[in-house]
């Protein structure tokens, strides 16, 4: 090995503490590049492989009433691969625990040829043809035990039936299972799916020879939309409820944001980790060639060139960077595996795989060097400027000035050590702004999950407890007069109670289209507490149309646009209606109307398919004893999803508050060591004077404290900065994130900066103490 | 055949806010393989001198032939050439890299020469053969100067420069790093070039030039150089 490798090797070993904690930045930062970009190209590639080989739908449909003998002419449609008719329906399952209540949805479905939405045996079969057999949605299976064999017991129409399952499946249509848009998380315990014969399903439903919904599958490259015109114009005397694409069914939604969220994470957090590495590299190679300077003068004495001196020092930050690089990578491929599996609870791909793309290790690669070779030549560049003979004369010393401070009345009455750390930071302008701009950044990084937990909380609290306030949300499986209605009050114990239409229509503003759950509600609802955009309440009224605020971004909507909106309704023109507010809501997309303008419009008079309720007490196993009753959603099982989201919250809290602790260890640990080489004359100056060492490295405490102030004030409006932009990024139709400051959470970010600006002081402090004040003090020694 | 000819030169260079005039006026030459002690009080531009004909520094005026070729119209790319091969470096704090071993210092010399010596026999030769294993802070002053030495010989440069390379070092240390120059001189056959304070190391040397305040004041030859071990201070 040549020899200035050699010495570079063993410098690097002399500070090794410095060199790990800035291989520590990298790790972590190439780490979650590649564990993030892995994960998502794996989940990408995975569900582009599972959809492609259990062929899932390109379009589906609801309707009223679809006769079997209809589908032939669905099929014939040019485009048109294959076509499915099913029954769908949502029920009670009947479970040991009588409080229990858990729903499942029954498909009921005759498999297509070619194969739509094919199912895959996780255990069992994937096919059953008998009446009595089911297959059971591998979710919902895992989290409540089910297995081959079992009888389970669907409530169907008022009598129980007792199914036997064959097989526990995968469906490409429930990856993400979600009851609907209005459900913020998936309860795998609570909501399954099951799958059963055509013929059960229509006997159990009574659908008689039709069907409810329909699948279709499209030939590739042929134009989606005007095929699913084409199918609306056949549908349309079939009671149409809802035609939509792939891209807006909910599991694919979810599926395809979370990468996009995977993907906008993987480039951003490792680009902030590499960038800080940088920064410290850079630093640190900077103080190194100045303390090096007749070093570096005797080595050109000897004949070495500038570029062998740069090379040198730049080779200092290419070594920590490929030894992070290839740990990062290798943490990133371990970590990969991690995010893969935590996938796999939360989406069912079955084929899911895990493969380690080399083209992350040559990113890694490319990234890790530019970040090292930027840094190492930007630091090392001083280099240059030390010509060897000038580099054996001692160093001019630097022109001293009073600062502003000195000047001033109170400098008088500062104590002799508090003007040491005053002046100290006052003269060094440039470490000033490095480490409190080190400290506000960690100040960001821990500030975001704690704010994410708090957005949350916030967003679900706001929905579920003053954006809306009823105790059940009830959604009826067809319109019910208001007889239907009169019996649940007679017969539970409801304390109010509201009637409500909720129907999908397709939303046209200029050339932007959206398929939106429009809701219909009594006008001064006591269920619903509508805001404006700036907060102030507003309540909806005969005429009144309200868009929620991510709804009308997407569609770039204002108050007073007009909106077409297409009906599927037979016998009902499309119209045009006119925003008259929008409204701030956090989860969901809606269009909320008055109940009897939305049935003017588009329904008929007295046309209800649900009801808001406020009870005290627990009904909804008497709600779901009606027939009519499709789905009942209670506050108390979304505060029971919320929970266990939090719980997962929690632990991601966790791991982002190491990263921003590694962070600012980093910063902070290498700032105060160079600090220390630096002084070591000032300090040994001291010592003489009699100060102790625990009194210097007190003074180096001081000295933080006040960096950390100014880092941790720079940090609020950096971090409120930061999340404005991250709010806008991850915000969608369906999630309208908002930022939601309170200040305990600035208290808790500022408590844990101070907290690892402490640890990486206290182990800077094995530094003052082994340092040798009667060494350093002896000048001009290599 | 003259090693060295400096005529005319002159420098200066900003220190802080000051100009300083190292050097006023020098002009003198060194015939190959000889042994010159250039003797002047600090301050005098001694040091100036050293690093100018060393190729580490230009002058503001005038010119420095080595064996005929001027070094002073050399731009950095080949001033370093000319301190890679041409010359070796001795200075009073020898200047070691402390993390690296006795025989790793002169390695570190020999690696981008074209021609180096063997290493183990001059650090043999300087005393050091028990010693090359050794880390600077292992050793004592006259041993690290030795290694200093060894680096500068190892490289076969045509001229040693030295600078005050007894100056941090007791009496007898100095005496035997002044004897290891003056073997070096004759054995290796190095021009050498010591700049020093000490009006005694004057005695051994073939011709002896003293500075003040910038200026050569004379240039003798010594017809008659005592050996180190008879020079006291």
């Amino acid at each position: 090995m040549k020899k200035l490798n050699v010495r570079l090797v063993r410098l690097m070993n002399e500070s090794k503490g410095q060199f790990i904690a800035v291989a520590m930045v990298i790790i972590l930062g190439l780490g979650i590049f590649v564990a993030m970009s892995t994960a998502a190209l794996n989940l990408k590639s995975s569900l582009n492989l599972y959809y492609d080989e259990y062929h899932v739908a390109d379009i589906f449909s609801k309707v009223t009433e679809l006769p079997e003998n209809k589908l032939k002419d669905l099929n014939d449609i040019p485009g048109i691969i294959s076509v499915q008719g099913r029954v769908v329906n949502d029920v009670p399952l009947k479970v040991s625990d009588p409080d229990e209540k858990v729903r499942v949805r029954i498909i009921g479905a005759t498999p297509s040829d070619p194969a739509i939405n094919q199912l895959f045996a996780r255990d069992g079969v994937a096919t059953i043809y008998k009446q009595t057999d089911v297959l059971v949605i591998d979710t919902f299976a895992r989290e409540r035990g089910i297995q081959i064999g079992d009888i389970i017991t669907p409530h169907i129409m008022g009598r129980d039936y007792e199914l036997t399952v064959r097989g526990i499946v995968s469906s490409p249509e429930y990856i993400y299972l979600m009851e609907n848009e209005q459900t913020m998380l998936p309860d795998y315990k609570k909501f399954g799916i099951l799958f059963t014969t055509e013929a059960f399903a229509q006997e159990a439903f009574a659908m008689g020879q039709t069907y409810n919904e329909a699948v279709f599958k499209v030939s590739a490259g042929v134009d989606l939309d005007e095929v699913k015109d084409e199918v609306e114009d056949v549908l349309e005397p079939y009671g149409v409820q809802s035609l939509y694409l792939l891209k807006d069914q909910i599991s694919n939604r979810m599926v395809q944001e979370e990468i996009k969220g995977v993907e906008q994470s993987s480039t951003v957090i490792p680009m902030v980790f590499l960038g800080v590495a940088a920064a410290i590299m850079g630093v640190m190679i900077n103080r190194l060639v100045k303390g090096d300077r007749i070093t570096i003068g005797i080595l050109k004495s000897m004949g070495y060139r500038n570029i062998d001196m740069i090379k040198h020092y730049t080779a200092l930050a290419v070594f920590v960077g490929l030894i992070g690089g290839v740990v990062g990578v290798l943490m990133g491929s371990v970590m990969s595996s991690y995010f893969t599996e935590m996938y796999n609870t939360f989406f069912s791909i079955p084929v899911m795989e895990v493969t380690f793309y080399w083209r992350y290790l040559f990113l890694s690669a490319i990234m890790v060097s530019a970040f090292s070779v930027a840094a190492g030549l930007l630091g090392a560049r001083g280099v240059l400027s030390i010509s060897p003979a000038e580099s054996m004369r001692p160093i001019a010393p630097k022109q001293g000035k009073r600062t502003i401070l000195e000047r001033t009345f109170f400098w008088k009455h500062i104590s002799f050590t508090n003007k040491n750390v005053l002046r100290s930071l006052l003269r060094n302008k440039k470490r000033v702004i490095f480490i409190s701009a080190g400290i506000a950044l960690t100040f960001c990084v821990i500030l975001i999950p704690l704010f994410s937990l708090n957005s949350f909380d916030s967003l679900f609290g706001k929905m579920y407890g003053e954006f809306q306030t009823m105790d059940y949300n009830v959604n009826f499986s067809r319109a019910i007069s208001e007889d239907g209605i009169q019996a649940i009050d007679d017969e539970l114990p409801i304390d109010y109670m509201e009637p409500k239409i909720e129907f999908p229509f397709t939303v046209r503003y200029r050339w932007k289209e959206k398929d939106v759950n429009f809701i219909g509600i009594q006008a001064n609802s006591r269920f619903f507490n509508f805001e404006d955009l700036n907060g102030n309440p507003v309540e909806i009224n005969a005429g009144d149309v309200f868009i929620s605020e991510g709804l009308a971004n997407v569609l770039a909507v204002e108050r007073g646009d007009p909106l077409w909106i297409e009906t599927f309704i037979p016998d009902r023109e499309d119209q045009e209606i006119k925003v008259t507010q929008v409204i701030q809501q956090n989860l969901g997309a809606n269009i909320y109307m008055e109940i009897n303008t939305m049935r003017e419009f588009f329904l008929d008079a007295g046309y209800t398919n649900g009801v808001y309720i406020d009870s005290n007490a627990d009904v909804k196993a008497g709600l779901e004893d009606f027939r009519f009753v499709g789905s009942v959603q209670s506050l108390k099982d979304m505060q029971d999803v919320f929970m266990e989201f939090m719980d997962l919250m929690i632990y991601s809290l966790g791991v982002m508050l190491f990263f921003g602790g590694v962070l600012g260890f980093a910063i902070v640990y290498n700032a105060t060591i160079l600090s220390i080489n630096e002084r070591k004359l000032e300090f040994s100056a001291l010592q003489i004077m009699g100060f102790s060492k625990q009194e210097i490295f007190r003074m180096l405490l001081r000295e933080n404290l006040v960096l950390s102030t100014i880092g941790i004030l720079a940090g609020i409006p950096l971090s409120i900065a930061m999340m404005d932009s991250v709010m806008k990024q991850f915000s969608t139709d369906l999630y309208s994130l908002r930022i939601e400051w309170e200040p305990i959470m600035f208290v808790q970010a500022a408590f844990f900066t101070i907290v690892f600006v402490w640890i990486a002081e206290a182990a800077t402090y094995q530094k003052i103490k082994k340092l040798d004040f009667i060494e350093a003090l002896k000048n001009r020694i290599t | 055949m003259k090693a060295i000819e400096v005529m005319g030169v002159k420098k200066s260079y900003q220190m802080g806010e000051v100009e300083v005039k190292a050097l006023r006026e020098a002009t003198f030459d060194v015939e190959d393989g000889e042994f010159v002690v250039i003797l002047g009080p600090s301050g005098s531009g001694k040091s100036t001198l050293l690093n100018i004909i060393g190729g580490m520094d230009t002058p503001t005026i005038g010119d420095v032939l080595f064996f005929g070729e001027n070094i002073s119209t050399y731009n950095e790319k080949a001033l370093t050439m000319y301190r890679r091969h041409q010359v070796g470096f001795v200075f009073q704090f020898y200047n070691l890299m402390a993390s690296l071993t006795a025989k790793e210092n002169v390695e570190l010399a020999t690696e981008i020469c074209d021609n180096p010596l063997d290493i183990d026999r001059i650090l043999s030769d300087v005393g050091l053969d028990d010693r090359k294993d050794h880390f600077p802070s292992q050793m004592s002053g006259g041993e690290q100067q030795r290694v200093a030495i060894a680096r500068a010989v190892a490289k076969n440069p045509r001229i040693l420069l030295c600078d005050e390379p007894t100056g941090a070092l007791d009496f007898e240390t100095g005496v035997s790093i002044l004897a290891l120059l003056s073997r070096i001189n004759k054995e290796y056959h190095k021009t050498v070039v010591v700049i020093t304070h000490n009006a005694s190391i004057a005695g051994m040397a073939d011709r002896v030039i003293t500075m003040r305040s910038g200026k050569i004041r004379s240039n003798t030859i010594n017809e008659n150089p005592v050996s180190p071990e008879r020079i006291e201070w």
